[in-house]
């Protein structure tokens, strides 16, 4: 159940932002909608949300059709980018803000407010203005606002581009917490893979204004399914391939056996850096390459080969530049992409 | 001994950097005492002078022949508030009051109009917007008397809106919709409007659309978005649109004396009577005085809500 939408489009003017999108998210997990800007991700949320109507389709929330049902009569509460907190109030009239409009008992919404205030551990600062407020306590601040209504789903968009970088990493770890402490479902709007990994069960990259691809976060990091979501997720090296046996490819860095089957005659294929490992031996070696830069990161190393392919190696190891190394490539570590730009989701598979 | 004495006196006047030169800061506020003292003497002789002297001749003697005798009495006070040579008459209270009122409707009814007028006029495309304000702005270049005028051929009798009215039973066959209070209320409106319509245009404008659908996300009706998420976004030129209406239209004598007719004076009117036909300065100075307390007192409510708001 959770939420489930049917070909919903969208045109503004002459720019069309959705092109007949499915989605079906399940009640109870993580969802994130993750893109590069412009894809359209937002603009489907605030259809989710009610804040905007799509030209077609439906929205389908609990079994409920809410296509078009306005905003402030859906059971669902969003999390802005901006955090939009009503300026001339306290934090904790802000977060009552939504049970006093559905006129909840004025004692009762204060006590569920400060719970929830509990809950994103600001506690003690119920009086203050939302400008006496750092970012990060903001931003605590909208998600209590949200969640107090106990909606069915919620619903964030872009929650931490606001934050910087370390405080965004415990964001994360946090909102992922409070999501499963509440079973709730939320989906979220991002542009960060990292973002996408850490906190969500499932996720959709999207294309212009399509879904590139959905699935478990690691179903999508480790098989992505064409040039738009491998290059996305910053696969790095693609190669061109043609085939030559039923798991047999010939690269220009000579003939691979794949553990997957292979959709096409001619194609493309992408391998992680990560992946490629240094040969222990010449038997177990694929191909040969001259180190072109070595590329110090702390905790790992990278080289720049010079076929153009980028390596990763966990341990620091002694490779200087113009050294030749043997690489292996494991059988798993080919992705096959596909030659299709869009997958359509398959409604019924997920429900 | 001396040395020591200048040496100290250079401690306490720090030689500072101040746009790219090293001075002392005495030098640098005479500096600035310079610059502002134009404006300074302009305000002292052309505004706080001639406020002063009102203030002094409202206590004075008219002559027999209008002239002002410096014989200090509080017989203009008594006499604004209905102590007058033929026993007490309530006509000097009335016409204040009346005055509030109609500045007080008359700026209602501007912000009733405006908020529509500034939601619609941003909504337009960049291009028809600046024709949409021109509009707006057109009746503001004009000159006010000939603006009332415009409304007193609008209101005749043989134009079509008295014909109309005539028609619907509204008003009597054959006369003009002048004056009424509704056609001072017309004129007033109509001077009035873009005072109040532009300063909202302009906060609508820079309006945090966000919080708007933060305010609607969160289950409020139509009245609970315009109260906790226009209204505050929009205090700021609401409150410079008010100051900019209620005092001068509590002072307003064009619209009322050409729209309302002698029966229905303002205090404006009255205060005009005084310096002109009257020619008794110092009641007419008494007068003024009050309005000004009055209009000093709006500004102060509304100066206060102001900065309770910001808090």
């Amino acid at each position: 159940m959770g939420l489930t939408a049917y070909a919903v489009c969208k045109n503004y003017g002459e720019t069309r932002a959705l092109y007949d999108v499915d989605l079906a998210v399940n009640k109870g997990e993580f969802f994130t909608l993750l893109g590069p800007s412009g894809c359209g991700k937002t603009t489907l949320l605030r259809i989710i949300a009610g804040l905007e109507m799509a030209d077609n389709g439906r929205i389908v929330i609990n079994g409920r059709d809410f296509t078009k049902i306005p905003a402030n009569r859906r059971p669902v509460n969003t999390v802005f980018q901006s955090y939009a907190m009503f300026p001339h109030l306290t934090v904790l009239e802000n977060v009552c803000f939504g049970l006093i409009s559905r006129s909840i008992p004025k004692a009762q919404a204060i006590e569920k407010a400060r719970a929830t205030l509990d809950l994103v551990r600001l506690t003690g600062f119920e009086d203050r203005k939302p400008d006496q407020l750092s970012g990060g306590q903001r931003q605590r601040v909208a998600l209590a606002r949200a969640l107090a209504n106990e909606p069915e789903i919620l619903l964030l968009d872009e929650p931490m581009s606001a934050l910087d970088a370390k405080l965004r990493v415990q964001v994360q770890v946090e909102l992922r917490q409070i999501q499963q402490r509440l079973e709730k479902t939320f989906i979220m709007v991002t542009h960060d893979q990292q973002e996408a990994l850490t906190v969500s069960d499932r996720m959709a990259v999207m294309g212009v204004g399509q879904v590139a691809q959905y699935g478990s976060v690691r179903e999508v990091y480790d098989r992505p399914r064409n040039r738009f979501v491998a290059d996305f997720l910053q696969t790095q090296n693609f190669l061109d391939a043609e085939r030559v046996g039923q798991r047999e490819i010939s690269t220009n860095l000579g003939r691979w056996t794949l553990g997957d089957d292979i959709p096409w005659e001619k194609g493309c294929i992408t391998v992680r850096p990560e992946k490629l490992q240094i040969a222990s031996d010449a038997s177990a070696c694929d191909f040969r390459a001259r180190v072109n830069t070595v590329i110090y990161r702390g905790c790992y190393q990278q080289f720049i080969l010079d076929n153009g392919l980028l390596m990763e190696t966990e341990t620091v190891l002694p490779v200087a530049q113009g050294d030749e190394l043997m690489v292996h490539v494991p059988k798993d570590a080919v992705i096959v992409l596909h030659e299709d730009e869009f997958q359509r989701m398959d409604l019924r598979k997920v429900i | 001994m001396q040395d020591e004495s200048t040496e100290r006196a250079k401690e306490a006047q720090p030689i500072i950097l101040y746009n790219g030169e090293m001075v002392r800061p005495s030098i640098i506020r005479a500096r600035q005492a310079t610059f502002i003292s134009p404006g300074i003497l302009a305000i002292i002789t052309l505004l706080a002078l001639p406020c002063i002297s009102l203030f002094a001749v409202a206590f004075m003697t008219r002559g027999q022949y209008g002239e002002i005798l410096f014989e200090p009495t509080f017989g203009n006070i008594r006499r604004l508030f209905g102590f007058g040579f033929f026993g007490w008459s309530a006509d000097n209270l009335l016409i204040l009051w009346r005055s509030v009122v109609v500045a007080f409707v008359t700026t209602a009814l501007c912000i009733a109009l405006s908020y529509p007028l500034a939601f619609f006029l941003a909504a337009r495309p960049a291009k028809t917007r600046l024709l949409w304000l021109t509009v707006l702005l057109i009746p503001f270049w004009t000159n006010l008397v000939i603006r009332t005028y415009a409304w007193l051929l609008v209101f005749d009798s043989d134009m079509p809106f008295a014909r109309i009215m005539a028609w619907l039973g509204l008003m009597e066959p054959g006369t003009s919709a002048y004056p009424s209070q509704f056609a001072v209320y017309v004129g007033m409106v109509s001077v009035f409007l873009p005072f109040v319509a532009l300063p909202i245009y302009t906060a609508v404008e820079k309006l945090d659309w966000s919080i708007v659908e933060a305010a609607v996300d969160l289950y409020s009706n139509k009245w609970r978005v315009f109260r906790h998420a226009i209204l505050p976004q929009t205090l700021p030129g609401l409150s410079v649109g008010i100051t900019l209406t209620f005092v001068p239209a509590m002072g307003m004598f064009v619209v009322p004396d050409m729209l309302g007719g002698a029966r229905y004076m303002l205090i404006g009117n009255l205060i005009q009577q005084q310096f002109g036909t009257s020619r008794d300065w110092p009641f007419g100075a008494a007068l003024s005085l009050v309005l000004m307390i009055l209009t000093l007192g709006a500004l102060m409510a509304t100066g206060g809500r102001r900065k309770k708001g910001r808090a």
